[in-house]
């Protein structure tokens, strides 16, 4: 199952730089940088690249309220940012827990700390190397969207992989 | 004969009920009576030497809207007087004050010469017809009139409850600014009136729930200026801070002094967990109170050091707990329904102060050591964060308002549910902590 | 031997008539009176205690200071949260900025009160004036306008009952300023104003029964009649005892009713402020002291008993305590003076624990 699913995002990314290069070729290979077929470096369409990783592999999981274990979406995010980080092995990670405004400081400091620790735990599980990932709470601090309702909050429980080149190891 | 008679009988039977008056006084007793707030009249202070007329009105001002402000006192202005205070030695004039019903009389005397300011008062139970404890006098400096006010404040506080006052003291904050998805935040200190504020950090960091040491000399609290939430302290008079955490594995928050002041509680979170753990300020030495899978965090220490109340969720929610201030067994004391947490021990020693969570509303609560007598407070959208008075009578919090235009601010509360009012900010604020008396 | 019978019989039967209907009985018209007009009292006195007990202590906010905040209710949780109480009573009343009701509750008995035979203010028997000190006007329930030897008596007794109209007060308050140079120079006499006058009117009263020259008239005239019936002799023996038995001074009558009691009650308890936070509040404080036949308070008040709290909790107890009889007494507690002897000494216990909310 998790070969499929890994195929299937493979595929699914190779058909998505497609459609975007106008050229319609897409691959790991290198052309010169001159030619519009070879996805620029840094883009979205390179696939090593960040804005890769937080647009199509995406970079948030969201959690549920009161809970910080993954759900079935989280969970198969957190794969692919395994995948990812596995195979861009000069990045390392910080993943920022956040909760919602439904709760008292401290504990959500704590609470975003569980959900970021439950990306990496996962992470590590997939193989990415602990030294790599460190985890940080905001709790309640930033939240992204401050209607006081369900709607935002779906949106502000949530544990955000942040990357930046490092020391690779 | 039938007189003779007669006169017998009655004289016996007043006997009789002479005798029957004379069993003992007349005894009742009084269950209810009114809760108001005691009326009382502070005129304007004598001012004793020139120019001290200005700062002798300015400190029975002050004195009146401390004791006002409790919502134990109700002043009765000037303009109902019927008699003046021309000179601190004269004989009180009680009947005067009767008759406009003040039960409390403070007068007072103010002198000023150079830098120098001397404050003399007196508390008059006026029903009584007697003076409150004996006089006092305060000297001090003229930049300080505001605390002798304060204390002079304090000391008719005290006379008429029998308890110690509040109002010589401190509240450290956040200071908020900005959106809600972009909130400035920065440490900021004031009398608990409002007055002489002070900044002690800048914006360039999230900084949350400062922490007074029990000499209300320096200041715990957590900042993000290295990026991880780690615990700082600051020295209030040189506004010098020191990290007294970092570990860059692991983020530190909720910071608490102990009672003596050389060690600090907090809650250290490792691999996703959070632990309370205590730290010797001399050493830096960390040890170990909690261990367990569980959240644990909001420690705080009875006013003896020998206690620990927290919140933890091993139950499957947020309860509160007690445990020996070395770790070891937990015994848990809250049992509603919802979610209880920050607890905080009152400094009297008698009371657990509470943020809890229940059906969507958030309340401020008290609670006794042992768990019982659990009585809320307040209710609204998101209230938390209780901080108590010196005296342990007044309760300040943080109260937000909800949606994209909320704000934070700070209110208080009498320990009985009284007197629930805003407390004067500039723009907004949260995560108050009270300084001891100083 | 028909007639010796018919006399005997007669006799007798006139005898044991008398002693059902005169002597025996005599005695009792007083009570008779007394539950006359305490039948009168009590229903007013319940009225108002069911008005008293509608309102809970109301609290008085008197600090407007925010009108931006919300007025807070706090939720009532669940069934199942056993240990948490309502305040909502509480919140609800601090958003009120009014003055407490209760005070003007109380104002409704008095006025009717027995005495409108009272009023005939027969004599000004002033030999007493010892006895009757103070007090310028009993209001209403007294039958005495008690004529007292000091230049204070103004007549202004309506006004003087009601709370609110505290500051109508004055002007008998500021006719009293003569009595007040005593406190300023003796500060630490509680109550030093009454200390001095009702002491020595004091001595006389304790003598008691002979000392009917002193008061006999006031009695009287509240007194209808009944009692001069019959027999002459008897009637003279019993005008006698009656009116010893009326005279204040006297050991009076039949113990108080609970409705005499009650009155006196509420009339101290809404002067009695509770601090409810406060650690005088864990403190039930009992107070003795004495009063003079005016119902106003004479000597100290004493503090006889206290349980709970620390000293200073207990100091601060009884100065309320002390304080709520000192206010309320105003130109003396209402009480039958027939019955003077069974309230010149009172003990009232104030136990705060119903009003500390849990």
């Amino acid at each position: 199952m998790k070969y499929l699913t890994k195929a299937a995002f493979l595929v699914a990314g190779l058909a998505l730089a497609a459609c975007n290069d106008t050229s319609g070729l897409a691959s790991g290979t290198n052309y010169d940088t001159n030619s519009a077929i070879t996805p620029e470096a840094g883009s979205v369409e390179d696939a090593t690249s960040v804005a890769h990783f937080q647009q199509v592999i995406g970079d948030r999981v969201l959690f549920d309220v009161d809970q910080s274990t993954l759900n079935e979406t989280g969970r198969l995010t957190v794969l692919s940012q395994s995948n990812w980080l596995m195979a861009n092995a000069e990045y390392i990670a910080v993943i920022e827990g956040h909760a919602d405004e439904q709760g008292t400081r401290e504990y959500n400091l704590a609470l975003g700390a569980r959900r970021a620790s439950a990306v990496r735990e996962m992470m590590i599980s997939q193989g990415v190397a602990a030294t790599r990932l460190r985890t940080l709470s905001y709790g309640k601090e930033r939240p992204l969207e401050v209607c006081s309702e369900e709607t935002c909050y779906a949106q502000n429980r949530r544990a955000v992989t942040v990357l930046t080149a490092g020391v690779s190891g | 004969m039938i007189r003779l008679l007669a006169t017998l009988l009655m004289a016996s039977m007043m006997l009789g009920q002479m005798a029957l008056a004379q069993n003992g006084p007349l005894r009742i007793e009084i269950t209810e009576g009114v809760i108001e707030p005691l009326p009382f009249a502070v005129p304007d202070f004598v001012a004793e030497s020139q120019g001290s007329n200005q700062i002798s009105k300015d400190l029975s001002r002050v004195i009146a809207e401390d004791l006002s402000g409790t919502g134990l006192f109700r002043e009765i202005p000037a303009s109902a007087h019927i008699s003046t205070i021309t000179h601190f030695g004269s004989p009180v004039q009680f009947a005067d004050w009767k008759a406009i019903n003040a039960q409390a009389l403070v007068t007072g005397g103010v002198t000023v010469s150079g830098n120098n300011l001397e404050v003399k008062f007196r508390v008059w139970d006026v029903f009584a017809g007697q003076e409150l404890g004996n006089g006092l006098r305060f000297k001090g400096t003229v930049d300080g009139w505001r605390r002798m006010a304060h204390k002079v404040a304090d000391a008719v506080y005290s006379r008429i409850t029998g308890e110690g006052g509040y109002f010589d003291s401190r509240v450290v904050y956040v200071s908020e600014t900005g959106p809600k998805n972009d909130r400035k935040k920065r440490l900021a200190i004031m009398d608990y009136d409002g007055a002489n504020l002070q900044y002690l950090t800048d914006s360039s960091a999230i900084v949350l729930a400062p922490r007074f040491s029990p000499t209300g000399d320096r200041v715990l609290y957590t900042s993000y200026e290295t990026g991880f939430p780690q615990i700082y302290v600051v020295d209030v008079g040189s506004v010098r801070k020191k990290a007294l955490s970092n570990d860059t594995g692991s983020m530190s928050f909720a910071p608490r002094f102990s009672p003596d002041g050389k060690s600090v509680l907090m809650s250290v979170t490792e691999g996703g967990n959070a632990d309370l753990f205590r730290m010797d300020i001399a050493s830096g030495k960390r040890q170990r109170l909690t261990n367990g899978p569980s959240i644990e965090t909001a420690p705080s220490y009875s006013p003896d050091g020998s206690k620990i109340v927290f919140e933890s969720d091993r139950s499957g929610t947020q309860q509160l707990y007690i445990m020996g201030s070395n770790g070891g067994e937990a015994t848990r004391i809250s049992f509603g329904q919802g979610r209880y947490g920050t607890p905080v021990w009152s400094p009297r020693g008698d009371l657990i102060a509470f943020t809890k969570q229940n059906k969507g509303r958030f309340h401020i609560g008290v609670m006794r050591t042992d768990g019982s007598d659990e009585r809320l407070l307040t209710s609204s959208f998101l209230d938390e964060g209780p901080t108590w008075a010196p005296n342990g009578r007044v309760i300040m919090f943080t109260r937000e308002t909800r949606g994209a235009e909320g704000v934070s601010v700070l209110y208080s509360v009498d320990v009985s549910g009284r007197n629930l009012k805003r407390v004067r900010l500039n723009g907004g604020g949260s995560d108050p902590s009270w300084s001891p008396l100083q | 031997m028909h007639i010796g019978q018919y006399i005997s019989g007669f006799a007798h039967a006139g005898l044991i008539g008398w002693v059902m209907f005169g002597g025996a009985f005599r005695a009792d018209p007083p009570p008779l009176e007394v539950t006359g007009v305490s039948v009168i009292t009590t229903e007013e006195f319940e009225a108002v205690l069911k008005a008293q007990e509608a309102p809970t202590p109301s609290t008085d906010v008197a600090v407007p200071v925010i009108p931006e905040a919300e007025i807070e209710t706090p939720a009532v949780t669940s069934r199942a949260d056993a240990p948490v109480d309502v305040p909502t009573p509480t919140e609800a009343e601090a958003g009120e900025p009014d003055a407490t009701p209760d005070l003007s509750d109380l104002t409704a008995p008095e006025p009717q009160d027995v005495t409108d035979e009272a009023p005939v203010l027969p004599t000004p028997e002033v030999d007493t004036a010892v006895v009757i000190p103070e007090r310028s006007l009993r209001p209403v329930p007294r039958p005495v306008p008690r004529v007292a030897p000091e230049p204070v008596a103004q007549p202004k007794p309506d006004t003087t009952i009601s709370d609110e109209l505290q500051e109508a007060i004055k002007p008998d308050e500021s006719g009293k300023a003569a009595e007040e140079p005593k406190e300023e120079t003796s500060p630490e006499a509680a109550s030093s104003e009454i200390v001095t006058e009702p002491k020595e009117a004091d001595a006389p009263a304790a003598s008691a029964a002979p000392s009917r020259s002193v008061r006999p008239r006031v009695r009287p005239a509240t007194r209808p009649e009944p009692s001069k019936g019959t027999d002459a002799a008897v009637a003279a023996a019993l005008a006698e005892a009656s009116s010893e038995s009326s005279t204040p001074a006297a050991p009076s009558g039949p113990p108080l009713t609970s409705g005499e009691k009650d009155g006196l009650r509420v009339s101290v308890q809404q002067c009695w402020v509770v601090d409810v936070g406060s650690r005088a509040a864990d403190v039930t404080v009992t107070v003795g002291f004495s009063l003079d036949q005016s119902g106003k308070v004479q000597g100290d008040i004493r503090l006889v008993n206290a349980t709970g709290g620390d000293e200073s909790a207990v100091q601060t107890a009884y100065q309320s305590a002390r304080r709520a009889v000192l206010r309320c007494q105003k130109t003396g507690y209402e009480l039958p003076i027939e019955k003077y002897d069974h309230w010149r000494d009172v003990e009232i216990t104030f136990n705060p624990e119903k009003m500390r909310r849990k």
